[in-house]
């Protein structure tokens, strides 16, 4: 008798579970997929992370720049890897994401600023940045990556 | 009554010979037995970028529970502005200080400078806890350690590596190779030659400890590979 409730709230998260994938499977339906850039660029993926909520408006270009010349002419498209100078891949964000906050929030990010580029670390299409869940141990290895070649 | 006159004159000066030559010997073994080390160690504030991987491998390899610890990396910053920013590391840790005040004032002997290392060292079943130790540090590196219940703090990995052969855990995990430990009595060794050439400085030297950590301070409180 004493497990009614137990069993009554196992259920209801069974069914709950569902509905969230449901959820985030449903992230591919918003407005940043309706893009005329996605009818080309499907098969990159899909933007599944916070950039893709609809309530944030923001669209490709707002990252990457205008189409231009794109696909055939030059275009000055920012493309977010080593190719590209880091402060061109920093400028877009900075639009938003005030320097001085982010580096409240982590110091790396004032030695780095527009040295290193924030895609080197974060990565904005996939659900969850991998930096969220980043541990300390994760962290010192990280910083080695680069600093470590440096040195020899 | 001569016979006692002499017999004391020549048992004076036979016992004056004897401790005149013990001493000699003595002394001889002391300036230079083979064994004898004194370990420091130097951090170049100039190498380090703050990674905290030197704090992390500490707690790692000697077991030092969350809440305290043997080694921290203090920073300070950012200075200069946007885009342009720096931070400053300093190292805290215990200084093993030559002249060590910890030692002074432990009134069971728990606190001692090995004379071997010249590592200040805790023989944790003497350590009552009485905390003078933590007040007389004039550094701020000693703590009381939650499971033993005795005064702790970084002995160079005495216990954990120097034992094996091996550095300090710090000193290998620092990916800019920022730490150089070794002994002082040996002129080939890297901290001795750096010692000797760079315009080294270690904290609080007015207060006569003579600490054993020293420090190539950052240029302007920036980081520079």
């Amino acid at each position: 008798m004493s497990r009614l409730p137990l069993l009554v709230a196992l259920v209801s998260l069974l069914s709950w579970l569902p509905v969230q994938a449901k959820e985030s499977s449903s992230a591919a339906m918003s407005e940043i997929h309706k893009s005329p850039c996605m009818k080309c660029h499907k098969r990159n993926g899909t933007m599944q992370g916070i950039h893709g909520n609809s309530d944030l408006t923001v669209s490709c270009v707002d990252c990457h720049g205008e189409k231009q010349g794109h696909p055939r002419k030059a275009s000055d498209l920012v493309v977010f890897n080593a190719a590209t100078p880091a402060e061109t891949q920093v400028k877009p964000c900075i639009e938003c994401h005030d320097p001085q906050a982010l580096g409240t929030l982590e110091w790396t990010h004032n030695v780095h600023s527009n040295k290193v580029s924030c895609s080197q670390c974060h990565q904005l299409h996939p659900t969850e940045d991998p930096m969220v869940s980043v541990t300390q141990a994760d962290r010192a290895a990280m910083c080695q990556q680069c600093h470590q070649s440096k040195q020899d | 009554m001569d016979k006692s006159k002499r017999f004391f004159l020549k048992g004076a000066g036979a016992l004056l010979a004897g401790m005149s030559a013990y001493q000699a010997t003595r002394a001889s073994e002391h300036s230079s037995p083979a064994s004898q080390r004194k370990y420091a160690l130097l951090h170049d504030e100039n190498r380090c970028i703050g990674c905290d991987a030197c704090t992390q491998a500490c707690r790692e390899v000697n077991q030092v529970p969350e809440g305290v610890s043997r080694l921290e990396i203090v920073r300070t910053g950012p200075h200069g502005e946007y885009p342009n920013q720096t931070y400053h590391f300093e190292r805290q840790s215990c200084q093993h200080c030559e002249n060590a005040p910890c030692v002074n004032v432990c009134p069971t002997g728990a606190a001692y400078k090995d004379p071997q290392t010249g590592i200040i060292k805790v023989d944790e079943w003497k350590c009552v806890g009485c905390l003078y130790c933590i007040a007389a540090c004039p550094y701020k590196v000693r703590f009381i350690h939650p499971v033993t219940r005795a005064a702790d703090k970084c002995d160079f990995c005495e216990q954990t590596r120097l034992s094996k052969g091996e550095l300090p855990a710090c000193v290998t995990s620092c990916p800019t190779q920022a730490l150089v430990f070794g002994d002082l009595l040996d002129t080939q060794s890297g901290v001795y030659q750096l010692v000797r050439t760079q315009p080294v400085s270690r904290d609080k030297e007015s207060l006569g400890t003579s600490p054993k950590l020293f420090k190539i301070r950052a240029a302007k409180g920036e980081v520079i590979l």
